[in-house]
């Protein structure tokens, strides 16, 4: 009988059945007894404990990610549903209040929508709201231009990222618009400056060949749109703490 | 119900901080392996960050009747194989800082000469080789397990495995044999 491969031997030293017949060499036949033990002798000098890592190293890492979580709704397949009907309600309501504001026989006068945005109360309610929503597409956005730029061209189901984006997109729109009328027009740009890329991801279909998805991850990182995402998220989360200073934390994530 | 699949029930069902004790019981695990096939501790970092986000964003798409860590370690292995294929960076000045794989020779040069024998030897493996090595060697995956996480025939795992072991076998034989 010939004796055993390489391969053989391998798989076998990793628990790979062997037939019997291949047993019963391996137990008579010096040279593949001798091929095994040094074999063995050369996966067992291959240890790698890895560095150590401190005690607290779970508490730590939830700890980072926390800090993301709580930007993101619960991991349901609804979350786009209510933020674009938020959204939308917030737009009637910008709507409503701009009516108001040029009603000429309006006896109280809002002159809102005319206001810089510097000059208008920093708690203001509707703020508080668009600020809240706007953070959250902003942050949905991010993550999914995150994803798309650590896609490799063998992965090939897009699936969830069409969906995402899909959903962002209804919302964008909203937001740009919400965004524009509270006059912070560096937030309406970038939503705008994303817009066709969560509609090329949307319209992706069964998914984005190698140059396609090539093509959009380089748009992704010479516009430095993650980036610029992370920058006006950053903003907004800092602006939102501010108003919320005796509000107890966010538990949702 | 095993203990992931309560959590996971708790998170899909509101309790989002019940995520927390996913993190806490795979947490390690995951960096472990993180670290093993991007072979730094920076990139380890960002990789175990990057696979919770994703486990939590697609949580609502995980199969219960599988295993949670199966389907983690798959994240976490494409996490780090898109790391890798970014990283064009040169790794040798990471080689301090790196642990040492462990012989049973105590002598220093020997341990330094496996240790960039190893470094060296991983270095010619391709990406799925390296993943399907790790997985079996340092993680004790069965092949079958190894093909769920690549997402690979049984056959083309085994191949992985042996041509794994067979390109680092040239850098550490003459090591083995030098003992």
């Amino acid at each position: 009988m010939s004796h055993l491969t390489e391969e053989q031997q391998v798989l076998a030293h990793y628990g790979e059945p062997l037939d019997d017949a291949l047993v019963a060499h391996l137990e008579s036949c010096e040279q593949c007894r001798r091929d095994r033990d040094t074999l063995v002798a050369s996966l067992a000098a291959i240890e790698d404990p890895g560095p150590e890592l401190p005690h607290d190293y779970e508490q730590q890492v939830w700890h980072r990610l926390h800090w993301q979580l709580r930007r993101d709704a619960r991991p349901n397949r609804h979350w786009w549903l209510a933020s674009a009907a938020a959204s939308a309600l917030l737009l009637v309501a910008v709507g409503f209040l701009a009516g108001r504001g040029s009603r000429p026989n309006d006896p109280v006068p809002t002159v809102r929508h005319a206001q810089p945005a510097a000059e208008r109360p920093p708690d203001a309610t509707l703020d508080a709201v668009m600020t809240s929503a706007v953070t959250e597409q902003v942050g949905r956005s991010e993550r999914l231009l995150t994803s798309l730029s650590n896609l490799s061209p063998d992965e090939s189901d897009l699936e969830a990222e069409r969906l995402t984006a899909e959903r962002l997109l209804v919302s964008n729109r909203i937001h740009r618009a919400v965004a524009r009328e509270q006059g912070a027009p560096e937030v309406a740009a970038l939503l705008d400056e994303i817009e066709p890329i969560l509609l090329e991801i949307a319209h992706s279909g069964s998914g984005l060949d190698d140059s396609e998805l090539d093509a959009l991850q380089e748009r992704i990182e010479s516009r430095g749109l993650i980036f610029k995402l992370r920058v006006i998220s950053s903003t907004l989360e800092s602006k939102s703490s501010k108003r919320r200073p005796s509000s107890p934390p966010a538990t949702r994530l | 119900m095993d203990d992931d699949a309560v959590t996971i029930d708790r998170v899909l069902g509101g309790d989002s901080d019940a995520f927390r004790f996913l993190v806490e019981r795979h947490g390690r695990a995951v960096f472990r392996l993180a670290y093993r096939l991007t072979r730094s501790q920076q990139d380890a970092d960002d990789v175990v960050q990057e696979t919770f986000l994703r486990a939590y964003r697609h949580l609502p798409s995980f199969d219960a009747r599988s295993s949670f860590s199966t389907w983690l370690f798959r994240i976490a292995t494409n996490s780090a194989c898109d790391l890798m294929r970014r990283s064009m960076r040169h790794r040798t000045e990471e080689l301090d800082e790196m642990s040492e794989p462990v012989v049973s020779d105590g002598d220093p040069a020997m341990r330094i000469g496996f240790r960039a024998a190893l470094e060296r030897g991983m270095e010619r493996l391709t990406g799925s080789e390296r993943t399907a090595f790790v997985l079996r060697h340092f993680e004790g995956m069965s092949i079958d397990e190894i093909s769920a996480v690549l997402g690979t025939e049984t056959s083309a795992t085994k191949q992985a495995v042996f041509r794994a072991v067979r390109k680092l076998r040239q850098v550490l034989d003459p090591l083995v044999r030098a003992t």
